[in-house]
């Protein structure tokens, strides 16, 4: 429980600087802060209005409060573009970004955790040469090489999946998934680089380990020592990893909803970037970010919870 | 769990987790380096360092001698449209030109220059301010190395890459602000490297015994304690930047790098997407450029790593 | 160059009535029409073995499925007041709305929402007679009150407002009637009913500040979800006023400014049918599997929309004509039509590109003379300092290219070019609010050129950071009196002389560098159907596919 409230006391800050450096980003911007807000050609009563809206004369702390007082109710203002309200944006686009990351973490694990357990059986083996020396590979192709490659055979070439575009989930499951296997695969085989390696070191580790041996001098079979001695402990590293991996998911599905031209919260991003449409660009950091570390926190308490020894250890 | 690893022994594991999160500009790539993995830990340290390690090697200095000189050169300006567009490689134009006549050879050779200077510029600004606290926070250790690292802590929690665009949508996308933010971005992984290793070292007999005969404070530091940092930093920032130039890239793919007609590798491929089908060489080339210096550059960081790293520099 | 195309037309068409756009079509249909222009529609189908169809079928239409497409851009609202409707926002807003007149073939404007419409003698007082029978979505009925005060609200917008200046009243007279009274005659006016500005969506769509963003209006589809910058669904209105139609139960745009992924994602199937005016679809795309598509290239009714760099005369620098002689002067337009567009498209000096009516104020045009536009930087330089400029583009990678290509022959000439990406939308903002000072263009699409009015007269015009819909600022006196007489001339030798001068001074104002003209091309999959068939209620076959707007409503799939 000490863990637990410890570990929620290190997210206030956090949420913080967080919500601080998103609210901060209008003031960074050159000229007249309701100008940049409201889009050109603003009527000037819009324009005195914003800026009684922002407070501009107010101190920052003021402000700050003010602007927390908005997220806190879900008023993140709205688009210079379409008047649309940036929290109805992040309400439609949201399920897009994490179908897309839920997706590309299925195919991560499916595909790394059988390859590093195989690979890790055998250090050295063809196999595990080939996997290893392929997920090193991997980690220097950036997502949209890997998206614009996998375009081309797919669909330009095979014209097996779809280029881009999406179909709600809700609306048809199938072509849902046929729109996402591109994406979800190009996102996905990152991490399965990551979680290649990490796997199959901690479990050449703790295959040599005595208590390994022991149960190898026991007559147990090498299937059941691999499952339940060797791998077991071996997911915590692969969880701990999976959430510092998030960060550089966000990252990389931002890219790939690009290549992709999916509607998630990076294309919204870009776009809005593009558009000159300061509110939504706010919005989209404000929510990536916070998605980012409230994920983090909860892989972290799960690990806590998961394993006695780091509950005990990092409460200390 | 970017968060409170106290332990000094796991404090460069944590370093080297937190290049992972913290960056990741799309590209996920060399963070989580091996060491966290541990990459070798069955196989005694290889002390050797291979011919594939002198590959890598090589492949980097050409790189960055063609960055350097690509104006004294005898290939054609990067910029200039006057061969056919879209021609295959020839005597002429070594790698072909590109949909407007430009010579591809030139312009990736130029290409590097943005790479390199966002990815070495980032990782100085990261090393000068992030190595300095870290040496400060893991030798001094108490309240300051408590402050430090809760800072270090709240830096690594926010994504980079969120950051990064943030402030190419606010500030305007030049090279100096990516350069700087990647910077920034770079500094608490640095730290949090820095001062593991300090933390480590600063336990270990001959520093014990520098300090049994006597020697001063900052002369512990400095000549027995920087000296075995430095190697393991210079490992690490070399992943960094592999990442950073991917990070670069990224953007440049999404038009949020420097302006035209400067070329990029990122914007290389992403102007040559449009010609695909039918005439793939533009975007192979920048490619192809980009994975093998990026490949290169966490291969001999990794290498690096596995000969100065600290735990087994312990044994 | 242009620009492109590529991206939004702008507003084009847009808008406001756009104009434009295609829209606005002929009043006189005859004039232009004198020329050269031939109704596109009545190619033969079929077509040649490259698939080239006339996207017109007699077969029996099968009803069902959705009709997937893959549009280049989208807009920013719905609201025909405050909507920048590019050729895309078009298609939208006719997905929901109906327009009150209606372009056909000859591109002349017939009665859509409306059921007649007749002017006075002189053509300055309309009476339109509103169709019966027809609802709205929300199953309120189409009544006058409806339609002035769609009017009245596009007459009063700060956007579209200017393009209705000739407008004097616009009043119900019953129930079904309304009347229209101009400041002046205006043969042309039932033409500036055909796009954004003859749409009628219910008083709510126009009056909430969000309505923009839930239009309903009387259209063959209705709202279902748009998200701005990704797709727009909406589905069968069963209730259509026009018995039998649409034949699809819905239809989904895709919004894909990039436009290879439009290309392969039609090749992939992701989506049924796309528009495309970037040269690199016609470069490709035909002849590919299953492919039929159809371009505008012959379809000469009015003035043809074009690609250019638009200049802004306002601008402190762009002012000085010896500036915009000399990016005339140094653009090598042949050399842009093989390089970026393959060959495809040729290159256009004036207004009216091949049409021997104006022959003689299109060679007055400037042509590519490098030591000339040497000497004008020379001179500039010599007494204003260093020649900077910047140009403006869309974010695609295609515009880029242009942009690049601009840079280097512009460069060459001694001007330092700087290149600035923004979005479509932000793009025609900037456009609208003088914010720019060479941009990427595309736009003039006209059956009539009187629509084209609004885009060049001096009352249009506004200073830098007012919102102008002469965007490019030129105000030249003589234009204005031409348009003047082109608007309100009942002659058409009159009218051709009067369009003659305006394309002359162009030649010598400079506000716009064309490079070619647009050539809008509709690639679709074999199985969609008559995307080009659409008949007005009058039994007439509507305009063909030009400027990038197809049909959906009278679209359906083959098994």
């Amino acid at each position: 429980m000490r863990y637990v409230v410890k570990r929620f006391l290190m997210l206030i800050p956090v949420l913080f600087v967080v919500t601080f450096a998103s609210f901060y980003l209008i003031s960074l911007l050159p000229g007249d802060p309701a100008l940049a807000v409201l889009g050109p050609g603003a009527t000037a009563e819009a324009i005195a209005q914003e800026h009684h809206e922002l407070g501009l004369d107010k101190p920052i702390t003021t402000r700050y409060v003010k602007y927390l007082d908005h997220v806190v109710h879900g008023n993140l203002g709205e688009s210079s573009t379409t008047h649309q309200d940036v929290t109805t944006q992040l309400k439609t686009r949201l399920p897009v970004t994490l179908e897309l990351l839920v997706l590309s973490q299925i195919i991560a694990f499916a595909v790394s955790v059988p390859l590093g357990i195989l690979a890790a059986r055998r250090p050295g083996s063809l196999l595990d040469k080939l996997s290893t020396s392929g997920a090193f590979g991997l980690l220097a192709i950036p997502s949209f090489m890997l998206g614009v490659l996998l375009v081309f055979l797919f669909a330009v070439k095979a014209q097996l999946l779809p280029a881009g575009g999406f179909t709600r989930l809700t609306q048809d499951p199938l072509t849902n998934l046929k729109d996402m296997i591109l994406p979800s695969v190009t996102l996905g085989l990152g991490s399965v680089a990551v979680y290649l390696r990490v796997l199959r070191s901690d479990m050449i580790t703790t295959l040599q380990q005595d208590y390994i041996t022991m149960a190898r001098a026991k007559g147990m079979s090498q299937r059941w020592i691999l499952m339940r001695h060797a791998f077991r402990p071996s997911t915590f590293s692969l969880m701990t990893v999976a959430g510092l991996n998030i960060g550089a998911l966000i990252g990389g599905a931002l890219v790939v909803e690009q290549v992709f031209s999916l509607p998630g919260i990076g294309t919204m991003i870009v776009t809005a970037i593009y558009q000159r449409d300061y509110l939504t660009v706010q919005g989209g950091v404000l929510i990536a970010a916070t998605g980012y570390v409230l994920v983090n926190f909860l892989v972290d308490l799960l690990y806590g919870v998961a394993d006695p020894r780091v509950r005990v250890d990092r409460a200390r | 769990m970017p968060a409170d690893n106290v332990t000094p022994v796991e404090a460069p594991d944590a370093g080297a987790l937190a290049v992972g999160s913290g960056f990741g500009l799309g590209v996920e790539t060399g963070q989580l380096p091996s060491d966290v993995i541990g990459s070798e830990p069955t196989a005694a340290p290889r002390r050797r360092l291979g011919w594939f390690f002198w590959v890598c090697v090589g492949w980097l200095a050409l790189v960055i001698f063609g960055a350097i000189f690509a104006s004294v050169l005898p290939i054609p300006a990067p910029n200039l449209q006057d061969a056919a567009p879209s021609a295959m490689p020839s005597i002429h134009h070594w790698l072909g030109t590109d949909s407007l006549g430009r010579d591809l050879f030139a312009r990736v050779v130029v290409g590097a220059r943005v790479s390199l200077v966002v990815g070495f510029g980032s990782i100085a600004i990261g090393v000068a301010v992030g190595g300095f606290m870290g040496l400060l926070a893991g030798f001094l250790g108490g309240r300051a190395d408590t402050v430090l690292t809760a800072l270090a802590n709240v830096a690594l929690a926010f994504p980079a890459l969120i950051l990064l665009l943030a402030v190419v949508a606010f500030l305007g996308a030049n090279l100096f602000n990516i350069t700087l933010t990647v910077g920034v971005l770079s500094i608490a992984p640095i730290f949090r490297v820095v001062r593991g290793a300090t933390v480590a070292f600063a336990d270990l007999e001959f520093v014990t015994a520098a300090r049994g005969i006597g020697a001063s404070r900052w002369r512990i530091l400095f000549r027995e304690i920087v000296p075995n940092v430095v190697p393991i930093v210079m490992s690490y920032s070399l992943v960094f930047v592999a990442v950073s130039i991917l990070a670069e890239a990224a953007l440049s793919y999404l038009g949020l790098s420097v302006a035209d007609p400067t070329a990029t590798w990122g914007k290389i491929v992403n102007g040559g997407q449009a010609y695909l089908a039918t005439d793939p060489y533009i975007c192979l080339w920048p490619s192809l450029a980009l994975f093998l210096t990026v490949l290169a550059l966490n291969l001999v960081g990794d290498r690096l790593r596995t000969l100065f790293d600290v735990r087994e520099a312990k044994l | 160059m242009s620009r492109d195309y590529s991206r939004r037309q702008f507003l084009s068409g847009g808008l406001t009535t756009a104009a434009g756009l295609v829209l606005v079509g002929g009043g006189a249909g005859g004039l232009l029409t004198a020329c050269g222009s031939s109704n596109s529609s009545s190619k033969p189908g079929g077509g040649s073995t490259s698939g080239q169809i006339t996207g017109r079928s007699s077969a029996t239409p099968r009803r069902g499925g959705t009709l997937r497409m893959g549009l280049e851009s989208d807009f920013n609202s719905f609201s025909p007041a405050t909507g920048q409707f590019d050729t895309a926002g078009l298609m939208y807003a006719s997905t929901v709305f109906d327009t009150l007149m209606s372009l056909d073939a000859q591109g002349n404007p017939q009665p859509y929402l409306a059921q007649t419409m007749t002017p006075d003698a002189q053509k300055q007082v309309w009476t339109m007679t509103l169709r019966p029978g027809v609802v709205f979505h929300d199953n309120t009925p189409l009544t006058s009150a409806e339609v002035v005060n769609a009017i009245q609200a596009v007459q009063k917008a700060a956007l579209t407002g200017p393009a209705l200046l000739n407008l004097d009243t616009v009043k119900a007279t019953d129930g079904m009637t309304v009347v229209f009274t101009c400041k002046s005659p205006w043969p042309a006016f039932p033409t500036y009913l055909c796009g954004q500005l003859g749409y009628v969506p219910t008083p709510k769509t126009l009056s909430d500040p969000k309505g923009g963003l839930h239009p309903v209006g009387t259209g063959p589809f209705v709202f279902e979800e748009w998200v701005p910058g990704s797709h727009f669904y909406a589905n069968a209105n069963k209730n259509y006023w026009r018995k039998g139609l649409p034949y699809v139960d819905r239809v989904e745009y895709n919004t894909m400014p990039d436009s290879t992924t439009r290309d392969n994602s039609l090749l992939a199937g992701t989506v049924d049918i796309i528009h495309s005016s970037d040269s690199i679809s016609l470069h490709d795309v035909p002849g590919k599997p299953n492919i039929e598509y159809l371009t505008d290239a012959d379809n000469n009714v009015g003035e043809p929309s074009m690609d250019m760099s638009m200049i802004n005369c306002m601008d402190p620098v762009m002012s000085d004509i010896r500036v915009r002689q000399a990016l005339a002067y140094s653009f090598n337009a042949d050399l842009y039509q093989k390089v970026h567009n393959f060959g495809l498209y040729k290159t256009a000096y004036g207004l009216f590109p091949g049409n021997p009516t104006y022959a003689s104020s299109t060679k007055l045009y400037p042509t590519f003379d490098l030591a000339k536009a040497k000497s004008l930087v020379q001179a500039y330089e010599a007494e204003k300092g260093k020649l900077k400029i910047q140009y403006s583009t869309t974010n695609s990678t295609r515009n880029a290219e242009t942009a690049q290509f601009l840079q280097q022959q512009w460069g060459a000439a001694g001007i330092d070019v700087s290149i600035q990406q923004v979005e479509q939308v932000q793009l025609i903002t900037n456009a609208l609010l003088g914010k720019f000072q060479v941009t990427a263009w595309r736009q003039f699409a006209a059956p009539n050129p009187d629509a084209n009015y609004v885009w060049w007269s001096i009352p249009t015009s506004a200073p830098i950071g007012q919102s102008s819909l002469n965007f490019a600022r030129n105000r030249d006196q003589q234009v204005q009196d031409a348009l003047q007489t082109g608007r309100t001339s009942l002659d058409e030798a009159t009218r051709t002389a009067a369009y003659n001068t305006v394309n002359e001074r162009f030649a010598k104002d400079l506000p716009y560098i064309f490079a070619n003209r647009t050539t809008w091309g509709c690639y679709a999959n074999k199985k969609v159907q008559n995307f080009n068939g659409l008949d007005l209620p009058g039994g007439q076959p509507a305009l063909s596919f030009s400027g990038g707007l197809f049909y959906p409503m009278c679209t359906w799939l083959s098994a």
